[in-house]
C-alpha cells in the first residue's frame, strides 16, 4: 500500500498546485478528456473549488474569450444555438448547435428563463404541462427539476426567474405567479425552488404585479423585475428585488430619466443591473447601476439613435457592450 | 543601464553538479525565493541550490536575465508595447524545449518562486496537450502507469462526455 501511496503523483513529479495551474489552462473540452487521463487528474477536475477556478477565470477573460451567445432559434424551438460572442462582435456567424435532450424529440416549446454563473435555465412549454431545467452549455449536462403541481386559474400567468444563493451556494428557481386580468392591482404569489434541497416552497406574496413578459433579472444576489402600478390614467414602473439569501424583497431606485413617453426595460450588462429607457422613434438610453443599491451611480452607458427608416421604433435590451464601445442588439422582430 | 556595469553588486549560484554562475543581483532578485535571502542576509557568498542542474539552471538564468532587463510595465507608457512584444516573443522561443526540461525548469522556478517563468511553463504543457486525447496526453507527459483509471472507471468517464471525444 505504501507503494501505491508513492506512485499517485502524476506528471513525473510536479506538485498537485502545478498540476491545477496547468489544467486551469485549457478550455472544458480538453478538461472533460483530461479527466479520462489518470485517477488524480480525475478527482482535481471533478473538485468544486477547481470548476469554480476555471469558471471564474473564463468569466473575466478581458477579451470575451469563453463568453457565449445562446438562442433558441424560431423556427426549432427545441434547438440550442451557441454563438462565440467574440465572433459576434466582429461580426462572424460561427454557429454550433449544443447537443440537449430534447433535440430530437418532438418540436416543443422551449425558451430561456435565464443564466447564472455558465449556467441557463430552461422552461419547456407543453399544453397543460411545464418542465424547468437547468443546462450547462459547457459539459452539456442537463438536469430536471421535479414538477411543481399548480392550480391553473383564469387570468394568471407563471413567469421563472433564476439565481444563485453565494451564502448557501445553491441555484435557486423562483416562481411568480400574477392575475393580468386584474389591472396590475393584485399580489404576486411567489414558490421558490432550491437546487439544494431539491424541494419548492412557497415565500409570502410580494405586493406588485410583475411585468407579464418578463423574466426576473439576477444580480448582485437578487432577482429583480419591472412592476406597473395604475396612477390613475397612467403608469409607474418600479424596480422590485427579491434578496435570493434573505428571501425578502426590496426595491431598487431608479435614475432620473429624461422627459418625455418611454418604454422601461430591465437587463443584466456583465454583472450589473442595466435599465433601456426607450423613446419611441427618438432613441434608447442604457443606463447602469455601478454601485449595486446606490441611485446616484446608475449612470449613461450608451444612448443608440433609433433607424426609423429601417423599421426600427424601439431599441431591444444590448446582449453586451464592449470595452471599445460596441453595442451587440438582437433584431427580435425580423 | 546600470545592471551591466562592473560595480554593480554580484551574486553567485552553485548548481546540484557544482557548477557556478556568477549574475547581477538584479536578476537574482527575479526570484522571490532569493530576493527573500537576500533581504533577510543570508546570502553572501554563494547560494547552493542542490536540486537544481547546470542545464536547468542556465536556462533559468538566461529567462530571469532578459526579464530583469527589459523594462517593467508602466516605467514609461511610450515603449511598453514594443517592449511588450519583444518579451513576448523571447518567452516563446524561450519555450521551445522538450518536455523533461520543461518539467525541470518548471520545478526549479517552483522552488525559486519565479512566478512569471511558472506561468509560461504551465501555459506551455497546456498549449501542448490541449486538444489532444487521453493516450496522447499519458504519452507526452510520461503519466505514471500507476494512476490511470481502471477500465470501468475509464469507460464511465468517456461515457460521461462523449461528446467531447467526437
Amino acid at each position: 500500500m505504501g507503494n501505491k501511496k508513492k506512485s499517485k503523483k502524476a506528471i513525473l513529479v510536479l506538485p498537485v498546485e502545478i498540476i491545477i495551474e496547468i489544467l486551469l489552462k485549457l478550455p472544458v473540452i480538453s478538461l472533460l478528456r483530461c479527466k479520462s487521463v489518470c485517477e488524480s487528474w480525475y478527482s482535481l477536475i471533478s473538485d468544486r473549488h477547481f470548476i469554480k477556478r476555471h469558471y471564474s477565470l473564463s468569466s473575466t477573460n478581458i477579451n470575451c474569450e469563453h463568453h457565449r451567445l445562446i438562442t433558441i432559434p424560431w423556427e426549432q424551438r427545441n434547438n440550442l444555438n451557441s454563438f462565440p460572442l467574440s465572433d459576434l462582435m466582429l461580426d462572424i456567424n460561427n454557429v454550433l448547435e449544443l447537443d440537449n435532450p430534447l433535440q430530437r424529440t418532438q418540436p416543443r416549446d422551449l425558451s430561456i428563463v435565464g443564466c447564472c454563473n455558465g449556467l441557463i435555465c430552461l422552461f419547456l412549454n407543453n399544453d397543460d404541462d411545464y418542465n424547468l431545467f437547468i443546462y450547462n452549455p459547457s459539459t452539456r449536462i442537463w438536469n430536471g427539476l421535479p414538477f411543481r403541481r399548480r392550480k391553473s386559474r383564469r387570468g394568471w400567468h407563471a413567469r421563472y426567474s433564476f439565481g444563485y444563493d453565494e451564502s448557501s451556494d445553491d441555484y435557486k428557481v423562483v416562481e411568480m405567479s400574477s392575475n393580468f386580468e386584474a389591472e396590475f392591482k393584485t399580489d404576486s404569489r411567489v414558490h421558490i425552488y432550491s437546487v439544494k434541497t431539491g424541494n419548492w416552497k412557497r415565500l409570502g406574496d410580494c405586493s406588485h404585479a410583475i411585468h407579464s413578459n418578463g423574466h426576473g433579472k439576477f444580480s448582485n444576489g437578487a432577482l429583480h423585475w419591472l412592476t406597473y402600478e395604475s396612477l390613475g390614467s397612467s403608469f409607474t414602473q418600479r424596480i422590485v428585488s427579491l434578496d435570493l439569501e434573505k428571501e425578502t424583497y426590496g426595491e431598487v431606485l431608479q435614475p432620473e430619466y429624461d422627459e418625455g413617453d418611454k418604454t422601461l426595460g430591465l437587463g443584466v450588462l456583465g454583472e450589473r443591473l442595466c435599465v433601456l429607457c426607450n423613446y419611441r422613434e427618438s432613441h434608447a438610453d442604457v443606463w447602469v447601476m455601478k454601485v449595486y443599491g446606490v441611485k446616484d451611480s446608475w449612470s449613461k452607458l450608451v444612448s443608440i439613435p433609433c433607424q426609423t427608416d429601417l423599421g426600427m421604433h424601439y431599441i431591444s435590451m444590448p446582449l453586451c457592450i464592449s470595452n471599445d464601445g460596441k453595442v451587440l442588439l438582437g433584431n427580435w422582430w425580423k | 543601464m546600470s545592471t551591466s556595469s562592473s560595480s554593480s553588486k554580484k551574486i553567485v549560484l552553485k548548481s546540484a553538479d557544482n557548477e557556478t554562475f556568477e549574475i547581477d543581483e538584479i536578476v537574482a532578485l527575479e526570484s522571490q525565493a532569493i530576493k527573500n535571502m537576500i533581504e533577510d542576509e543570508c546570502a553572501d557568498n554563494v547560494i547552493p541550490l542542490g536540486n537544481i542542474d547546470s542545464k536547468t539552471l542556465s536556462k533559468i538564468i538566461e529567462y530571469c536575465k532578459k526579464h530583469a532587463e527589459s523594462p517593467k510595465k508602466d516605467d514609461n507608457a511610450d515603449i511598453d508595447e514594443k517592449a511588450v512584444e519583444d518579451l513576448k516573443s523571447f518567452d516563446a522561443e524561450f519555450a521551445k524545449v522538450d518536455m523533461p526540461l520543461i518539467q525541470d525548469i518548471l520545478m526549479a522556478a517552483n522552488f525559486l518562486n519565479i512566478d512569471n517563468l511558472i506561468g509560461l511553463m504551465c501555459r506551455t504543457i497546456a498549449d501542448r496537450i490541449k486538444g489532444k486525447t487521453p493516450e496522447e496526453i499519458r504519452k507526452i507527459l510520461n503519466i505514471n502507469k500507476n494512476d490511470l483509471l481502471s477500465p470501468e472507471q475509464e469507460a464511465k468517464a468517456r461515457e460521461e462526455n462523449s461528446w467531447a471525444f467526437d
